[in-house]
């Protein structure tokens, strides 16, 4: 058995770039095998889209549709999406930083930055999926348009990105690990019902007012938008960013370094 | 040369003094055993080491570094055995140790490490579907695949079964006698006396003791020598001062037992009397310990 010699020392380490593409293809692996994670993200948002959709099919649609399926869908698009990037994300997250899992990795020679930045693709790749599969589900099952295409994606990328540094704030608010899912998901369930995902909240109520603060209603308007063919929703999608931002920049200054 | 050199170590939370003032050097290819009871400081004392934690002041080098700054090429050299953490569950141990070993400049094949740490028939459970003593062993081997040159085991085989434990034991020893430097903490006294070549005491964030298992041993005092005379039988002449115990018997502590019972059998002879329950009692590694923790 060889353990220290010197001519293997001399072999330099793997480059950062290399290590995150190897990390982020593990943390799919990983993510694939978790039911649970798997149930919440696509299982979940899907079997709401079908029931409802189904349930309310002929229902009126209000001043973004004809029917309830023209807005139900994008909505929930854009909560299948906010699912995945927030809560999911949030949830391993707290995992990352609760169970030792992210210590051990800070005693091995991977870049400090890797693991997070790894499982925020992993959410951001996981995500555009949910969403991509709602908007099938949505068009074969419920007779929905296809978005078109550049506002879908653009609209997928800046929620994404944006939820996903609100998942990895909240995060960071975790007590213990056993609560990251309690958590993570008594922020978007309130979120989703006050931004009017499953019934249109009345304009100018206060639940409104609130929910045109938020960023989950901004980003429901700009997937509405790619669905209806309206284009670019860069007003609302701005806030969604600015929301991102804000998130990135709070984690930041809470990052714990050495205790 | 040292691997480990600490000086005036010292790091509190809030008024507690986790670490007041610890002095401390490790030689390469050496072990050894940070021993202390709960609240000691030893933790906080291998995670400043390992680069977890921070410390209020004294230096301290790690493989020729300040901890605190360490180096992605400084954490190549480390192999880390934490006290408690979770592993991903949803990969399997190879899965694991693949990525692991990813991580390193020149690591281990995994199939090699697998067989050295008993995982062999293991590799493709998830760590969820092993049992605890597995799950260790399974840290164990990440900490190793990367060819470590010091390796940090924080309570090692805390909930192995003895067989487990003997055999990481002998996992620990194959390591040593490659070279690599080992230090250790735990709570089991004989672990200590099996892996390390000093030990190392803590006790309220300080270094009560720094030496090796016998000479720890032996500062607890020398032997002690018991029996017992036949009723009504004045005790034999003795040049050592005997102490009279409640059940009857008598003892004396002294450092050359065989001198005593020389004499001791050669007044039985001679008088014609028998002694009975004679033993000889060396003090143990944690008569020592407890005596130094008290």
């Amino acid at each position: 058995m060889t353990l220290l010699r010197s001519d293997l020392r001399d072999t330099a380490l793997p480059s950062p770039a290399h290590l995150l593409r190897r990390q982020i293809r593990y943390e799919l692996r990983a993510h694939w095998r978790s039911r649970s994670l798997v149930a919440l993200e696509l299982a979940l948002p899907l079997a709401l889209l079908l029931i409802m959709g189904s349930l309310l099919r002929n229902a009126p649609g209000g001043p973004l549709g004809d029917r309830y399926p023209d807005v139900f869908v994008p909505n929930m698009v854009a909560l299948g999406l906010v699912t995945t990037c927030f809560a999911g994300l949030g949830i391993e997250a707290a995992y990352l930083r609760l169970t030792g899992a992210g210590k051990r990795l800070r005693g091995t020679p991977l870049p400090g930055w890797v693991p997070l930045t790894a499982l925020v693709a992993q959410s951001l790749v996981v995500g555009t999926l949910a969403a991509v599969l709602l908007a099938l589900a949505g068009a074969l099952v419920l007779g929905v348009a296809l978005p078109a295409a550049a506002p879908f994606l653009v609209a997928t990328a800046v929620g994404g990105t944006s939820f996903a540094a609100l998942g990895v704030l909240v995060s960071t608010l975790v007590p213990r690990v056993e609560s990251a899912p309690a958590v993570t998901n008594l922020v978007l369930w309130p979120l989703a019902v006050l931004s009017g995902v499953f019934t249109a909240v009345p304009t100018g109520s206060l639940m409104y007012r609130i929910a045109m603060v938020l960023p989950l209603r901004h980003l429901m308007d700009a997937m509405n938008d790619a669905f209806g063919g309206r284009g670019f929703e860069w007003g609302g999608l701005a806030v969604v960013a600015a929301w991102g931002v804000g998130a990135a920049t709070l984690t930041a200054a809470r990052r714990p370094g050495r205790t | 040369m040292d691997v480990i050199e600490v000086n005036d170590l010292r790091r509190a939370y809030g008024r507690t003094r986790a670490l007041d003032g610890v002095d401390l050097a490790v030689q390469a290819g050496t072990a050894v055993a940070v021993l202390g009871p709960n609240g000691a400081g030893k933790s906080t004392l291998i995670e400043i080491l390992e680069g977890h934690r921070s410390r209020d002041g004294g230096t301290v080098r790690v493989l020729g570094r300040d901890p605190e700054r360490g180096t992605r090429a400084w954490r190549d050299r480390l192999g880390i055995v934490l006290q408690e953490s979770r592993l991903v569950s949803e990969l399997t141990a190879r899965e694991l140790l693949d990525l692991y070993a990813g991580y390193y400049a020149a690591p281990r094949p995994v199939p090699e490490v697998l067989a050295e740490t008993g995982l062999v028939g293991r590799a493709d459970r998830r760590p969820e579907q092993m049992s605890g003593g597995e799950r260790r062993r399974l840290e164990l081997a990440l900490a190793i695949v990367g060819r470590p040159e010091l390796l940090f085991l924080d309570e090692p085989t805390a909930s192995f079964d003895p067989e487990a434990r003997r055999r990481t034991w002998e996992l620990v020893a194959g390591l040593q006698d490659a070279g690599i430097t080992v230090v250790l903490t735990t709570h089991d006294l004989e672990e200590a006396a099996a892996l390390a070549d000093r030990i190392v005491v803590l006790a309220e964030g300080r270094v009560v003791a720094d030496a090796s298992p016998p000479a720890l041993r032996a500062a607890a005092g020398p032997p002690v020598v018991r029996f017992r005379v036949p009723v009504g039988v004045a005790p034999p002449p003795l040049r050592v001062a005997l102490d009279r115990h409640a059940d009857g018997t008598l003892s004396a502590a002294v450092p050359q037992p065989t001198d005593l019972l020389r004499t001791l059998c050669t007044w039985e002879e001679e008088s014609g009397h028998r002694l009975s329950e004679l033993s000889v009692t060396c003090p143990t590694l944690e008569d020592a310990y407890f005596e130094l923790i008290r």
